[in-house]
């Protein structure tokens, strides 16, 4: 074999292909294994919630609960002490609100960064992205202190309102990003066509902007939905409390847990979110690579 | 349809740039003026200005004599097409070009009449409920020119309009747009760095330089007596030669000579009578040389002119580029390149640096010489030679062809 150079190099381009093999072996089995990691919990979670009220740690372990209680299903709902309903529609009032807040004024910030020139403007836009780095726990008892002053506490207001000044800074980096991918000429288009920003910004940049704003505001809803803290800061009185504190509240302040039934309001109230996911599941990723941000 | 007057019109930048100063152009009413230009040169920045995209930070811009510096684009009523079309990507065609006859609010039934007339004209019906995503490069050219012509504008502006299609499509739709200019009779500012294209559109042409105007005139003003070197440069394809050498005038005869016994008769020039030029001067000047205007002969054949060796041959079938190179004493053997013409001395000019002792001769049917073959450079009968000074680039007047 080693008289004809040609077969040398043939050998050498095997061996990298093998390794080049052997190496993607092994980054899949890490992945897979990480992946089974991040799925464990989920899978206890979604175990549990199928178990028999006072049956969840029976001896021997099973794969999946035996027996199966579907019951636990329809159980769930009026198994506690607090109107979970209720509390469900106050989820829903938070969430749709905070996130239609977020994703109009994000809009909006985003715009007048890409777009509009004001005196200022790269100040802001600096200081902006500085709170990126700021933890919500710096603000939050000063937010506590003005909300309270004006009378707010105990009512859903505290939740709604800073989110409709613009919320995070991450949504507002986000929109800004987007619309400076926009070539500038389409605004210079529609602004001979007689256009002003209010109408560049609805009806020509808006339009196109739909991924990224499904990709901002799935994110909103998922953190919204999921607040435990924020409810829990302002929110007193039966009247406005959200799920998460409902749930918390049913099953982990009693003395005898009912880890089924508590396993399956949480993954009741993945419900909601997990479908928007996975409606929306492409929208959300072009978003992403539209933006230019993640997606690599 | 409308005259544009641009009065000392200046722009500088926030950032100091001066991108165009003290600009001066009428545009008449349904002229066709082109801007010219490198890039850089201000060019784009003007038409932004007209189009009120740009702030003018002096100078009058006047349309139909009316003062617009500080009006709003949609009231100036001009009409844009954009290098890269800038159509809106989530609307359909239709709707695109109906766009801004929806937001002066004219009544429904008149805009779909309107949009389909314009459609008609530019044979777009087809696709009216396409986006533009699913339409050809030529096709978009087309739904941008649509979207401007739909609102009947006094002014149409285009920003290099042809430079995203490819060749073939571009003369196509360059046709198109003379016609389509013809047909409105409307008064069109469009926008170029491809001087093919402006000679071959425009009414009138602007070259521009470093935001100044270098010349404003007709194609063949331009072509036939640029006021300058960038302009003699700039306009013509393949761009002129340019040789630096010794005027000699007699009287109103003159002759330039470019090193020992190589000489260029000029035998069909004269001076103008008491012009610049006249009197009997010896002078180191440019000569600038069409490269349509030379003639190839062969050295038996016996013609006087300057002795060069062929270099390359590009042919094209009915013509060919021959590159040649100009050799000092070429009868004695000394094939030593002629002195490099020294740019030291002439203004750190960038043209001037490219002078080399090398032309470029534009050739009509098939090119008998070989590469490397020594033949004799003379001017042929419709030749015009452009004479530039040295110090100043510009043209020395007072020459002129014999009648």
């Amino acid at each position: 074999m080693r008289n004809s150079p040609v077969s040398e190099v043939g050998h050498s381009n095997q061996l990298t292909i093998t390794r080049r093999i052997e190496g993607q072996r092994i980054r899949f089995a890490g992945m897979m294994l990480m992946g089974v990691i991040m799925l464990l919990p989920i899978y206890y979670m979604i175990y549990l919630a199928f178990s028999k009220p006072g049956n969840e740690y029976a001896w021997p372990p099973t794969i999946v609960p035996r027996p199966v209680s579907w019951r636990n299903v329809v159980d769930v709902p009026n198994s506690g002490d607090v109107p979970l309903w209720g509390y469900l529609k106050n989820s829903f009032i938070y969430t749709g609100l905070a996130t239609l807040g977020c994703l109009i004024t994000q809009s909006l910030a985003g715009f007048a960064f890409a777009r509009l020139r004001f005196p200022g403007r790269n100040l802001l836009f600096g200081i902006t992205v500085a709170m990126l780095l700021m933890p919500f726990v710096v603000t939050m008892i000063p937010r506590f202190l003005l909300f309270n002053k004006i009378g707010m506490i105990d009512s859903i207001w505290p939740l709604i309102i800073p989110y409709w000044f613009g919320g995070s800074p991450y949504g507002i980096f986000l929109m800004r990003q987007f619309f400076l991918s926009i070539p500038p000429e389409i605004d210079e288009a529609a602004k001979i066509d007689g256009a002003g920003a209010w109408r560049i910004l609805w009806t020509i940049l808006i339009p196109q902007s739909v991924p990224v704003l499904v990709a901002l505001g799935t994110l909103h809803v998922a953190y919204f939905w999921n607040d435990l803290l924020g409810p829990l800061i302002y929110l007193q009185s039966q009247k406005w409390k959200t799920l998460p504190q409902g749930i918390i509240f049913n099953y982990q302040a009693n003395w005898n847990p009912q880890y089924a039934l508590f396993m399956m309001s949480a993954l009741l109230m993945l419900v909601p979110t997990a479908t928007l996911f996975l409606v929306l599941q492409r929208r959300f990723k072009q978003g992403f690579l539209f933006s230019g941000l993640g997606g690599r | 349809m409308a005259s544009v007057t641009l009065q000392g019109i200046g722009k500088v930048y926030e950032n100091g740039m001066v991108a165009v100063e003290n600009f001066d152009l009428t545009i008449k009413d349904g002229e066709l003026m082109v801007l010219v230009g490198p890039s850089g040169c201000g060019k784009s920045s003007v038409l932004r200005m007209i189009a009120g995209l740009e702030e003018i930070s002096s100078g009058t811009l006047l349309i139909n004599d009316r003062r617009m510096n500080d009006v709003s684009p949609v009231t100036r009523n001009i009409a844009m097409v954009f290098q890269n079309y800038a159509l809106y990507p989530h609307m359909t065609v239709r709707n695109n070009i109906e766009l801004s006859l929806k937001l002066r609010h004219i009544p429904k039934r008149d805009r779909k009449l309107k949009v389909e007339e314009t459609a008609a004209l530019l044979g777009l019906t087809e696709v009216l409920e396409r986006r533009p995503g699913q339409l050809s490069g030529g096709q978009r050219q087309r739904v941008a020119m649509g979207r401007a012509i739909v609102r009947d504008p006094s002014v149409f502006l285009l920003d290099e309009p042809l430079s995203n299609l490819d060749a073939k499509l571009r003369a196509q739709v360059r046709r198109e747009i003379s016609n389509l200019q013809e047909r409105l009779s409307s008064t069109m500012i469009f926008v170029t760095h491809d001087q093919v294209e402006a000679m071959t559109m425009a009414d009138r042409i602007v070259v521009m330089k470093n935001g100044r105007v270098q010349q404003v005139g007709t194609p063949n003003e331009l072509y036939e007596s640029p006021v300058n070197l960038f302009v003699a440069d700039f306009i013509g394809s393949p761009a002129m030669n340019f040789l630096k050498g010794r005027l000699v005038t007699n009287g109103n005869s003159l002759e330039f000579g470019l090193w020992d016994e190589q000489n260029l008769e000029l035998s069909n020039l004269e001076i103008e009578r008491g012009s610049e030029a006249s009197g009997s001067t010896e002078k180191m000047v440019i000569i600038g040389l069409r490269p349509e205007h030379l003639l190839i002969t062969g050295v038996e054949s016996g013609i006087p002119g300057i002795r060069a060796k062929v270099r390359s041959i590009e042919p094209l079938g009915g013509e060919a580029i021959v590159h040649v190179d100009l050799y000092k004493n070429l009868d004695q053997g000394n094939y030593a390149l002629a002195p490099q013409v020294d740019a030291g001395d002439a203004n750190d000019s960038e043209l001037l640096s490219q002078l080399r002792n090398q032309l470029v001769i534009k050739t009509q049917g098939q090119f008998r010489f070989k590469i490397g073959e020594e033949i004799v450079i003379s001017l042929n009968s419709d030749a015009s030679a452009y004479l530039f000074d040295i110090e100043t680039q510009l043209a020395i007047t007072g020459i002129v062809r014999k009648s």
